[in-house]
């Protein structure tokens, strides 16, 4: 009778669980036979048969931990294979061959250091290009990994790309004021101490009992260490601003007088294929890289600012010949969303009036409980908690229309958005899940929104998912407005600024009151005029009778 | 410091070394009291006897089969090969015995006390047999070191280190730069490394590459091509085997062009070596193929010598060939 | 005598190399065998000792020791023929008639002195104690031989015993000895080297160069040729027309003596004279061994080919363990059921290391860049990491070495 010993399969591993037993006791088995599955640190490895036999003892359960150097079970050994083999014998044959299943999960084929070109991701929604806005850091810095590298400016944000590894950066490929396509290399950073792509953990583990299975112990070809790298003897300096491709390559791309260094690369090692200049030179001829999908949360037209300046510089211009200014990031993301939403949304307008005095006395007996947390408290949680109440009833309001109007989706979360006047422009970042915040969350919220849109600093997560956006353009002036709804949203409201108007009290009096108008724009294809109206009464009672929240507040 | 050209420099290794080591002994044909046909190892017996610097009979094989025996037994052996025409004769000894020594037994023995020193290189009117560049041959032999200095400074310091490096190391001088080749050498004890090649200059456009006496040439051939715009990496190799094929590369991956230059015949040159290394390593950073600046595939000639060596001239073309591809 | 003067360091020397050089006024143009070269014999066919005076002083110890050693060697030959025969060992060389020369002249050393050899002289390390594990070791090329698997089988080399790494070309040992000899004589040691090769590999251009190395370079190295008659097939007259190889020795002006190779009072004395002489004076000294190769040129050879088997009959009355062991009894040292003891269990004894040596595995791959320099070099390093990959992929196709 043999015992077979768990061997030590390395790497301090002293014990592994036995996840199953292959055969049961009485069982014959033949040489190479997977017996077991155990459970190491690293992997799942199949344990064979040394020798043929017949299993007489298991010695763990299934889920017992087995301990390296004890025996695993016992075999009667049967057939003319009979050898009397050494325990130690025993161990060195199985040690091989779960040690050669180990190894394959522990495969490092690590270099000291490589390129890492950072390649502009799609950033989201459809957005194609950025405007370099500010390098943090010069060619040669050593950077950590996190720390912000570059700030750019999508369609919808200022973003700030952070470095992904630690390592010294060698090349910026662009100047500030740049427009960086997305897939283009924005940078080159020298990375260190990276693991080459290895096949995961699980893959490993399955490869291995793969291999363990069909063909156990000397057999397995489950190591997969590959050093026969041709060409990679050494390792190439990051900064060399040159172009890798084979030599058909760059005989096609002189005969075609296209650049190498111009061409984004996409073949392994980085290197230049054939269909990148061939692509190259294609789309020479193209015109500018153009939005394909329409889904940006551009905010209202109420951007003041940039037209204020526009008509300031013009009135400055003592020369007074025409000037021509390119539009592009924000504003022209901006103007192709105003154009898509108007032209494929049919809007009608629902009109209101709202008085807040209520809501007004609630809120200054409130402001102290809140000043205490240091959250300052306006209007506009309120706006918003007793908006998502009302969708809650209402929940056409909160939906999604697809293009050929064929569909439906009735969204869940209450995203709600609100427009700011952010760094570079009008944006609407919306507050998610309206519907399971309370109102002091809120407020904080409302309040790190404005800050982060202050500072630049709104995410395309802010920006993206809402399901319906409150512009207060009354805080500013005006009284109504003629709000363009937030594509793919289904509604937008606009408030005008408070009055103090004259208005009759149930008694008949004349009050002094505070007003507000209510402006609601809404999807004709999916809201009718009697739902928006309904609604906006259920949302006007809850911000007039704020008590009445109480009823339904979750 | 002081301003001594090869020859003395070469000398004046020897003497450094057989100062610090008593097991050093000089040997060869005309190496004792004549201090040798080209004088590289003049005063030596005088230094320190005739028992440490001698006179062997006139048998290459005898003299590296007799260095190969000595070098065994521990002594610092180093043997003159006077010209490296004539190091044939030897070619069983050094390859069968030499290389194969310290490997075939086990590690217990090993001749890697043992340098063969030998002048070698055209352009001094010696015909077939006094101008021979053999390097590759030896290049082919896996336990043999092949070091070639290009200057005074180099080579003493390479020659000390290749006396002192535990592996036989074959060390050819090239003999037309022997008295034309002077600067400044450091007195002192100092080694350079072997397998090493050294940048002589940075560049940008194409890598220059060359050993011995052909590295003058190179940088003559830089010169003028400077004049055209043209930046030349300029790199000694130094060490023909091991040889530094990651500086090469290093050089090739930023100038993407390579040209080599040796006075040996093209075919089966080092040169060959050289380019097939880069260019597996390289592939994807060559602008243009590797150019080859050789000799002929003649035996060495004697009126056509001139026409024979691979000059700046013809390294200049190369270059420009090599941008304009 | 030529004199030899000193070196001055000052003015060029005022030599004459007509010195010693007679004259004479008739045209005689020298034949062949002007010098006598005999042969020395000190113990005749039946074992009796013919001038007793010049007999080596052999006590009974060291005498047993070089009859055990003759018969353990040609155990051990008889044997590793039958290995490679049986396809276990792929090459062997038997020194069956020569165990005398070789084994003998061993014997007539000291342990300092360095061991350069041919192939052929097994015999020398069986006297020095290799033992048979070693033998077999180095015959299966496994882990355990100290070439680490790297040569053919009887390659042997042994720092310890003083025997320098066998390597096939023949030959190049010669001037080697020269060498090794001289950075003993440098190096003040008490020690000389003796080089055996055949009269074959004495064609060779190396034992010239090396024999005229060493009588001007004054290096106390014993030259002992074996003269066995045959290279492979060819016989002395188609290898040389001179007076066999001592009248080489003395045209080199190395002292020379010829010797009956099967005689082992005579090769013992010769030898430890030659020693002698060569520590005292710093020279070279030439030992031609006249004796036979019993044996085939190696497992790769069949004799009856060139020669007849009435020849071979001769030379084995000649034997020299036979005469030996007559001699060992005249002397009363012969104990015949001790030494048919000692042979069956020498049997058995080398039966027994053989398998055990057969079993053992060869070396790691990794050993295959080791020692080609000191550290293996960048390019090595690579070459071994895809070879490992390699053999890692096809595991069944290199079972040898595939995960070790």
């Amino acid at each position: 009778m043999i015992d077979f010993i768990l061997p030590d399969i390395g790497e301090g591993i002293v014990e592994c669980e036995l996840l199953k037993w292959l055969v049961a006791e009485g069982d014959s088995v033949r040489e190479d036979q997977p017996v077991a599955e155990v459970m190491t640190d690293k992997a799942t490895v199949e344990i064979p048969a040394m020798h043929d036999g017949v299993v007489s003892k298991l010695y763990y359960k299934i889920g017992d931990i087995a301990k390296v150097h004890a025996p695993l079970f016992a075999l009667e050994q049967t057939g003319g294979n009979q050898q009397k083999v050494s325990e130690h014998e025993s161990t060195q044959i199985s040690e091989k061959s779960v040690a050669k299943a180990a190894l394959s999960t522990n495969l490092k084929n690590s270099q000291t250091s490589r390129i890492e070109a950072f390649v502009l991701p799609d950033i989201g929604e459809g957005i194609v290009e950025c405007e370099i806005m500010q390098w943090h850091v010069s060619e040669g810095d050593v950077v950590q990994e996190d720390q912000v590298v570059v700030e750019v400016m999508t369609d919808k944000a200022v973003v700030e790309i952070p470095a992904k590894y630690n390592g010294k950066i060698i090349k910026l490929h662009y100047k500030k004021g740049d427009i960086a396509g997305v897939h283009t290399t924005l940078f080159d950073q020298a990375v260190e101490d990276m693991s080459d792509s290895g096949p995961t953990q699980s893959a490993e583990a399955s490869k291995t009992r793969e291999s363990l299975s069909t063909n156990p112990t000397q057999n397995d070809e489950s190591l997969p260490v590959d050093a026969y790298k041709q060409g990679e003897t050494f390792t190439p300096p990051v900064d060399l601003g040159r172009a890798l491709a084979s030599p058909a390559v760059r005989r096609l791309a002189r005969e075609h007088n296209v650049l190498l260094n111009d061409v984004s690369a996409t073949g392994a090692k980085g290197r230049v294929l054939k269909q990148d200049v061939l692509s190259a030179i294609a789309g020479n001829g193209q015109a500018d890289k153009q939005a394909s999908k329409s889904s940006n949360n551009a905010s209202d037209n109420q951007a003041e600012s940039p037209s204020s300046k526009q008509s300031a510089s013009m009135l400055s211009d003592v020369n007074s010949h025409d000037k021509v200014e390119s539009i592009k990031g924000i504003r022209l993301a901006m103007a192709k969303q105003m154009m898509a939403s108007v032209s494929t949304i049919p809007h009608f307008s629902v009109s209101d009036e709202l008085r807040l005095d209520n809501l007004m006395t609630l809120r200054t007996s409130l402001k102290p409980v809140f000043e205490a947390e240091s959250v300052k408290l306006s209007f506009l949680p309120f706006f918003i908690k007793a908006l998502s109440m009302a969708m809650t009833s209402f929940p056409i309001v909160n939906s999604r229309l697809n293009d050929q109007a064929t569909e439906l989706t009735y969204l869940h979360a209450h995203n709600i958005g609100i427009a700011v006047d952010s760094k570079i422009g009008l944006l609407v970042p919306n507050i998610k899940n309206v519907q399971s915040l309370s109102l002091f969350e809120i407020a904080k919220q409302v309040n790190a929104i404005i800050e982060r849109a202050r500072e630049g600093k709104l995410t395309n997560v802010d920006l993206s998912g809402g399901s319906i956006s409150i512009s207060n353009i009354g805080a500013i002036g005006g009284i109504t407005a003629s709000p363009v709804i937030n594509k793919p949203e289904v509604a937008i409201v606009a408030l005008g600024k408070i009055q103090t108007l004259p208005r009759f009290s149930d008694s008949g009096d004349v009050i002094a009151a505070n007003m507000m108008m209510i402006n609601w724009s809404g999807d004709h294809r999916v809201i009718d005029g009697a739902t928006m109206v309904k609604f906006n009464n259920l949302w006007m009672d809850y911000l007039s009778h704020p008590e009445k929240m109480l009823v339904h507040l979750r | 410091m002081a301003k001594m050209n090869l020859l003395q420099a070469v000398n004046n290794a020897l003497i450094t070394v057989m100062e610090k080591d008593e097991r050093a002994m000089v040997f060869g044909e005309d190496v004792g009291h004549f201090g040798g046909v080209f004088r590289a190892t003049s005063n030596l017996q005088q230094k320190f006897g005739k028992g440490r610097c001698f006179n062997t009979p006139l048998t290459e094989q005898g003299i590296i089969g007799f260095a190969n025996g000595l070098a065994s037994q521990g002594a610092t052996a180093i043997a003159e090969i006077q010209f490296s025409d004539y190091i044939f004769p030897a070619f069983d000894q050094i390859i069968n015995e030499t290389a194969k020594w310290r490997y075939r037994s086990g590690g217990q023995f090993s001749c890697g006390s043992l340098t063969i020193r030998t002048p070698y290189g055209g352009g001094i009117a010696g015909g077939h047999y006094h101008s021979q560049s053999p390097e590759a041959f030896f290049a082919h032999i896996p336990g043999m070191k092949v070091v070639i200095p290009r200057n005074p400074k180099q080579a003493k310091g390479l020659l000390i280190a290749s006396i002192r490096d535990d592996n036989p190391v074959l060390f050819m001088e090239p003999k037309k730069i022997y008295r034309a080749s002077v600067g400044e050498v450091p007195e002192d004890d100092y080694e350079l490394p072997l397998g090493k090649a050294d940048v002589v200059t940075t560049g940008s456009d194409i890598t220059l590459l060359a050993w011995g006496a052909q590295v003058e040439v190179i940088e003559k051939a830089a010169q003028m091509a400077k004049k055209d715009g043209i930046s030349c990496e300029i790199i000694d190799l130094q060490s023909i085997l091991p040889w530094d094929a990651e500086a090469v590369c290093q050089s090739v991956y930023k100038t993407g062009r390579l040209l080599i230059n040796h006075e040996a015949p093209l075919t089966g040159g080092f040169a060959s070596e050289i380019a097939a290394t880069v260019q597996q390593e390289c592939f994807l950073y060559l602008e243009a193929p590797i150019a080859r600046v050789c000799g002929l595939d003649t035996p060495y000639p004697l009126a056509h010598e001139k026409e024979y060596m691979p000059d700046h001239l013809k390294t200049y073309e190369a270059i420009k060939r090599t941008l304009d591809y | 005598m030529k004199q030899k003067t000193q070196a001055s360091t000052q003015q060029p020397q005022d030599r004459d190399h007509l010195l010693g050089i007679k004259a004479t006024n008739e045209v005689n143009i020298i034949k062949n065998g002007l010098v006598d070269i005999p042969m020395l014999q000190l113990l005749d066919e039946q074992g009796k000792e013919i001038n007793k005076s010049h007999s080596p002083k052999l006590t009974k110890t060291e005498a047993l020791k070089i009859f055990q050693s003759m018969t353990f060697t040609r155990l051990l030959d008889d044997r590793m023929v039958g290995a490679q025969r049986q396809g276990r060992i792929s090459f062997y060389l038997a020194s069956k008639g020569e165990e005398g020369s070789i084994v003998a002249s061993a014997a007539a050393l000291e342990s300092q002195d360095m061991i350069m050899s041919q192939y052929r002289e097994q015999g020398t390390l069986v006297y020095r104690g290799y033992t048979t594990d070693q033998f077999m070791n180095q015959m299966f090329s496994n882990k355990l031989d100290p070439n680490k698997g790297r040569q053919m089988p009887i390659h042997y080399g042994d720092k310890k015993l003083n025997f320098m790494t066998i390597s096939s070309p023949l030959g190049t040992q010669i001037p080697q000895a020269a060498g090794y000899a001289y950075g003993q004589k440098m190096a003040g040691q008490p020690a000389i080297t003796i080089c055996y090769f055949g009269e074959g590999a004495s064609s060779e251009g190396d034992f010239h160069a090396g024999l005229n190395m060493a009588a001007v370079l004054k290096c106390p190295v014993i030259f002992f040729c074996r003269n066995n008659g045959y290279a492979i097939s060819t016989p002395v007259e188609e290898q040389f027309a001179g007076d066999g190889i001592a009248s080489r020795g003395i045209g080199y002006g190395v002292p020379t003596i010829r010797v009956d190779g099967n005689d082992v009072l005579a090769v013992y004395a010769a030898t430890q004279e030659a020693r002698a002489l060569a520590l005292s004076e710093n020279c070279p000294v030439l030992i031609e061994a006249m004796t036979y190769r019993l044996a085939a040129h190696s497992t790769s050879d069949d004799p009856s080919g060139y020669r007849s088997k009435d020849e071979e009959a001769r030379w084995q009355l000649k034997d020299p363990i036979l005469r030996f062991q007559r001699y060992l009894d005249l002397k009363g040292w012969y104990d015949e059921k001790a030494m048919n003891s000692y042979i069956e269990k020498s049997r058995d004894a080398i039966l027994v290391s053989l398998k055990k040596a057969e079993q053992v595995a060869i070396n790691p791959l990794s050993d295959i860049i080791e020692d080609v320099y000191d550290t293996p070099p960048w390019h090595l390093k690579k070459q071994l990491d895809e070879l490992e990959a390699h053999v890692a992929k096809y595991p069944d196709e290199y079972p040898k070495t595939a995960g070790r």
